[in-house]
């Protein structure tokens, strides 16, 4: 009886403990973003000499009005989306058949696959081959050039490949097959339902690899109609570095370098806000994913 | 048809006599001393409209410029975006090109910082346009090298054609050096500016307004510029009441030039000291005594607290806020400065005039000014050698060596994007009349009367305030209209009469050069002397180095790194330009 | 050899689940990989990676031939080390805290605001952390001068950079690096926590002996995967945050690399750099993968 109660109040310590150090976690953790919203209706000057600190100064939702104004911004957005859907959808119709056969012991050769995925981890042919060999397929800017370069992550899959390797009990399969399962239908009817938390990961990892991607985007399109937001947003992002090129530049007039450096002015303004108009879909979009990780109880249910 | 042509290019023959009898009259107008004032620009651009006017002549009466392809042809360009992302095809720059000369650009802008990697795909997958514009950023080298292997044009066989890019090339033989490569020929067009001398000055600054607060008068030497920069720290020089919150000298490789140069180390750049003395030996100034005394000095001002201590720390943004607050009195070469146009107050407050070299070492007895370029290092435009109309496009780059086709690239056109506008008797572009929906009137220009960056490479003065700047009386200078335009530039041409008058030395930098084979191997040296020479340059100043103490280590370590090598081929590169 | 046959043709399944990650893997990974020639050629874009020139060696020379490259190797295997020892258990320790929330309220709120930093741009965040470290203006000097110190110039010491990226690494990552041990712990067996509790056994003693056995195979593809890229950290964070006074500090492969490009465009030199950091890699994971089949009994392969 003494023990237990020791025990209790032991573990009552312990949760004080857990939930003071995850608060000032949280707080440290919350103050960039906060830092940034608050820049993001700051005047750009109180930013720059550092006195933005626990409060936005001089309020201004200027960066968000030019932000807004920017006329390509929903066509990004509606690329951004369906860039998003599209490929991680790709991501997880590949990666994840491909991680769960590469558990299975059954798989012969799987340490000579493993080589052959994980050399590409490391070797690349580089820019122009890689540009190269995306024009002989003929996707140089084409839609389904974002989704399906990058289609599989070996990173990923590794990492799904070690949740199917240990979360999923082997008795599970074993009796599958003998119930004259064949492993399509383990897979399909056992095996997914019961991976909701790696599922998760991957839509997080991949979807929002898609979101911020750019790189590709750059090299590949050339309509700006077929642009994710990203890089809209780098445009209005590189008007911050005109300034700074045009004054060792010999064509520009002190005119246009005081223009140049208003730009700038009012990107330093805006790429607060873009950050915050890039984000908070995804910010939206996480506590839903968070569920998955909570669904992992019925493994357990299951081994029982 | 071929008659039409013949006619044409008599008419263009005739055209080119004229043009360079006007182009003879700019030129000594703009290298000429300003005190002879020979022609306002008023009537050379008029003179110039007469001449373009007996070319051809609409029944309207309004002038036409040469058309250079009679019926209209297309040709693609490239490039990186500046400030405008998608709207090089909509200016109205580009719209006259196709009326006036038969040309059509249809211009594919890119990412800027994507250019770089994009170009190179270009070359690799054997896509080029006609015409690579914009701020390319391609250097020398790498124009030489894709000239080399057969990507471009070599338009020194169209010089015939190029009758005002040929009278420029023999009029600054610097810039027919810099744009002929060393097998003689020309594969691209760099900035080039004929603009008004001071605009040469590199833009150091000293507070009027601080010199008057400590009734001290303007240093000439090194040890007035201590004491100055003392006086500055010791009183309230900004006026605020508080005497502690000055910071004398603002450091940045710019404010540290006019020191430099005081000992005798002609190089504006902030790490690397190259120059090349009379003889043309190429030398490495980091290395010097002269270097270790100039170091000397400003670990003394940094020492005493005349610099600001997060000197070597401290962002672009924190100085602007300083100069904005009023925090400094001695500053180089930062936008804050040229934003105050804008911003009266803080600008005339302030009363910056422009710095020269200061003396007093036993280095250098003159003053000396290591002038900015000229020639803009970066090419401006390439022109594929694959191009069906290399002729047209030759005749179109020289049609902007002329002061419509300059203008028209910074300005668009006259009756159509702007107005000149009279400011103290001189005409100045102004394009308030045509703004429209833009939100001030560099937008209007920036973004709808050019194509901002695409063929804005030859700086002149006719319609700019610089040709009221070379003509205006000293006394009318810093004060009234002139003053409220020019700002910054003002003060730049009055300190340029005051060196003249002085018999201040003007000295070129360094020109860029090239260096084929070698260039892979100068690329890892240059890096690895460069990293050094900018960490010591700090560790000296701060004093975490000792001058004498450290000294020689510092020389064998740099020795270490291959500098003799580099010296090497710094000498051969030059030597193989000056050959040309 | 017939088990074997017999094996392949009841698992035919099992490899028609990897063949679409294959064909790809062949013709986007494998097809262009031929460009890794580059480093042992002098590459000319006219001539194409087959026409250009050999060069054996020469390009890893220049490297290995450069006064920095002793510092630069120093400096990258800093960063590297510092992030193994800070930035790979942090991430661990939060799952495991985190696990042990009962309000989900609050879990999740913690878990949201964690991955938020995650998403700040790089440009920006340096920005920030300038601004953050400024001698005269920054909150950090603001507070050590609060308790009695002496502003640090903490962006001009080259012996504290790595303590700056490192730590702000950290601070930026950890939420985020943490999904993947959230996700891992949610097959821990209910059932057996409860026995435990029952049996006595302290929340220490279950983080212990259930929650972290159950992560352990995560942790050690982790660690494996982290340390086949010892020596590739990306140019951009170090370079943002460098400055002339802590080159000596900072100046690491990629950012070298980056430079020595800006004078020249140099395909060569950087496929050399970047197949040099690849074999070095590769040793480092095989060492990870040998090390961890000894001591865990798995490896990745």
């Amino acid at each position: 009886m003494k023990t237990i109660r020791k025990q209790i109040s032991g573990d009552k310590f312990f949760q004080l403990m857990v939930t003071i150090i995850l608060t000032v976690f949280f707080i440290i953790e919350l103050y960039p973003m906060l830092y940034v919203v608050f820049c993001s209706i700051s005047n750009p000057d109180a930013v720059a000499s550092g006195e933005v600190l626990l409060w936005p100064v001089g309020i201004t939702l200027q960066g968000y009005q030019k932000v807004f104004q920017y006329r390509d911004l929903w066509i990004g957005y509606g690329n951004t989306i369906f860039y998003t859907l599209a490929g991680t959808a790709l991501n997880l119709a590949i990666t994840l058949p491909c991680a769960y056969a590469m558990s299975r012991k059954e798989l012969m050769g799987r340490n000579q696959l493993m080589l052959f995925f994980m050399i590409t981890m490391y070797v690349s042919g580089g820019l122009i081959p890689t540009y190269l060999n995306v024009k002989s397929f003929g996707l140089l800017d084409s839609r389904w050039c974002m989704v399906i370069l990058g289609a599989i992550s070996v990173y990923n899959m590794i990492v799904a490949r070690t949740f199917f390797a240990n979360s999923i009990p082997d008795e599970i399969i074993e009796a599958a097959r003998i119930d004259g399962c064949n492993d399509f239908r383990i897979f399909g009817k056992i095996i997914l339902p019961l991976s909701k938390a790696i599922t998760g990961v991957l839509v997080l990892y991949y979807g929002t690899g898609h979101w911020n991607a750019y790189f590709d985007a750059m090299i590949y399109l050339d309509d700006r109609k077929k642009f994710p937001l990203q890089l809209f947003l780098r445009e209005i992002l590189i008007q911050s570095k005109f300034a700074e090129e045009a004054l060792t530049d010999s064509t520009v007039s002190a005119e246009e370098l005081a223009y140049l450096a208003e730009l700038s002015k009012n990107a330093d303004l805006m790429k607060y806000c873009i950050i915050i108009v890039s984000t908070v879909p995804l910010m939206f979009i996480y506590p839903k994913l968070q569920k998955f990780f909570e669904k992992g109880v019925m493994i357990g249910s299951v081994k029982g | 048809m071929k008659k039409r042509k013949q006619i044409l290019s008599v008419l263009l023959a005739a055209a080119m006599v004229t043009t360079m009898l006007g182009g003879c009259g700019n030129a000594q107008g703009t290298s000429g001393k300003s005190s002879t004032a020979s022609s306002t620009s008023k009537s050379e651009s008029t003179q110039n409209a007469v001449v373009e006017s007996t070319v051809e002549s609409n029944d309207d009466g309004t002038e036409d410029s040469v058309r250079i392809s009679e019926e209209t042809i297309e040709i693609t360009l490239a490039g990186p975006a500046s400030v405008t992302t998608n709207e090089w095809n909509e200016s109205v720059q580009f719209a006259e090109y196709e009326k006036r000369l038969g040309i059509k650009i249809n211009a594919t802008a890119y990412d800027s910082e994507a250019w770089s990697s994009k170009l190179t795909l270009m070359l690799a997958s054997d896509e080029l346009p006609d015409i690579l514009a914009g701020l390319t950023a391609t250097t020398r080298e790498d124009v030489y090298k894709y000239g080399q292997e057969g990507y471009l044009l070599d338009l020194s066989q169209y010089l015939d054609v190029m009758p005002n890019l040929t009278r420029i090339m023999e009029e600054y033989p610097e810039y027919a050096r810099h744009i002929t490569m060393e097998n003689g020929a020309i594969y691209g067009i760099s900035p080039f500016s004929v603009r008004i001398e001071s605009w040469n000055l590199q833009d150091v600054y000293m507070s009027q307004t601080w010199l008057d607060n400590v009734g001290m008068d303007a240093p000439e030497t090194l040890d007035e510029l201590y004491e100055v920069l003392k006086a500055f720290k010791e009183q309230d020089a900004n006026g605020n009441g508080d005497t502690d919150d000055e910071i004398p000298m603002l450091y940045s490789a710019y404010s540290c030039f006019p020191i430099l140069w005081a000992y005798g180390i002609y190089s504006t750049d902030g790490k690397l000291h190259e120059m090349v003395d009379e003889d043309g030996n190429y030398m490495v100034m980091n290395v010097t005594e002269n270097y270790r005394d100039y170091l000397r000095y400003i670990h003394k001002l940094y020492k005493e607290g005349l610099i600001n201590e997060d000197a070597f720390v401290i962002s672009s943004d924190e100085k602007d806020q300083l100069i904005n607050n009023g925090k400094t009195g001695y500053v180089g070469n930062v936008t804050s400065i040229f934003l105050g146009l804008d911003n009266e107050g803080d600008y005339s407050k302030q009363k910056w005039f422009a710095v020269t070299g200061f003396t007093g070492t036993e280095y250098n007895s003159e003053s000396v000014v290591v002038e900015r370029e000229r020639v803009g290092a970066n090419f401006r435009v390439l022109v594929s050698a694959d191009t069906k109309y290399p002729e047209e496009i030759a005749k179109l780059i020289d049609y902007l060596f002329t002061v419509e086709g300059a203008i028209s690239a910074s300005n668009g056109y006259e009756g159509l994007t702007f107005d000149f506008n009279d400011i103290e008797g001189y005409p100045v572009v102004d394009h308030t009349n045509y703004i429209g929906d833009y939100e001030s009137s560099e937008a209007y220009r920036t973004r709808k009367a050019t194509s901002r960056g695409a063929f804005n490479f030859y700086s002149i003065n006719e319609g700019t305030i610089y040709d009221m700047l070379q003509n205006i009386d000293t006394d009318k200078l810093m004060e009234g209209e002139c003053y409220k335009v020019a700002g910054a530039n003002a003060t730049k041409q009055l300190a340029w009469r005051k060196a003249v008058q002085k018999g201040v030395q003007f000295k070129k930098p360094l020109p860029s050069l090239s260096y084929g084979d070698d260039g892979a191997e100068r690329a890892t040296l240059y890096t690895d002397i460069v990293n050094y020479c900018a960490t010591a340059n700090v560790q000296f100043i701060t004093g975490e180095r000792d001058l004498d103490k450290d000294w020689d280590t510092y020389l064998e370590e740099l020795e270490k790194m291959g500098l003799q090598r580099y010296i090497e081929i710094q000498q051969n590169a030059y030597d193989r330009l000056m050959g040309n | 050899m017939k088990t074997l046959k017999k094996r392949l043709v009841t698992s035919w399944q099992l490899y028609v689940l990897v063949l679409p990650a294959v064909i790809y893997i062949a013709l986007f990974a494998y097809k262009p990989m031929y460009g890794i020639l580059i480093a042992f050629k002098n590459f000319s874009i006219r001539k194409g990676v087959w026409g250009s020139a050999w060069v054996g060696f020469d390009n890893f020379k220049r490297l290995f031939n450069s006064y920095w490259f002793p510092v630069i190797m120093k400096n990258t295997l800093t960063l590297s080390a510092l992030s193994l020892v800070l930035g790979f258990p942090t991430p661990i320790i939060l799952a495991l805290l985190l696990n042990e929330v009962k309000s989900i309220k609050f879990k999740n709120a913690v878990q949201t605001v964690s991955y938020a930093p995650h998403f700040i741009s790089t440009v920006v965040m340096c920005g920030m952390l300038t601004l953050f470290l400024s001698p005269s203006t920054g909150v950090i000097n603001k507070i050590i001068e609060l308790f009695g110190g002496e502003a640090i110039f903490f962006l001009q010491e080259a012996n504290l950079f790595k303590w700056v990226y490192e730590l702000s690494n950290v601070w930026q990552g950890v939420g985020w690096s943490s999904i993947i041990y959230f996700a891992a712990l949610s097959s821990v067996d209910k059932g057996l926590l409860e026995a435990a509790e029952i049996d006595g056994a302290t929340r220490m003693q279950r983080i212990w002996h259930i929650n972290l056995p159950e992560i352990v195979p995560t942790i050690v593809t982790m660690f494996i995967l982290k340390c086949g890229q010892i020596l590739s950290i990306g140019y951009e964070k170090v370079y943002l945050l460098q400055t002339d006074a802590n080159i000596s500090g900072s100046e690491i492969i990629s950012t070298y690399v980056y430079k020595v490009g800006l004078e020249q465009a140099d395909f060569s030199f950087s496929t050399a750099t970047g197949l040099f950091n690849t074999v070095v890699n590769c040793v480092l994971l095989i060492t990870a993968n040998q090390l961890s089949k000894k001591v865990t009994d798995s490896g990745l392969f």
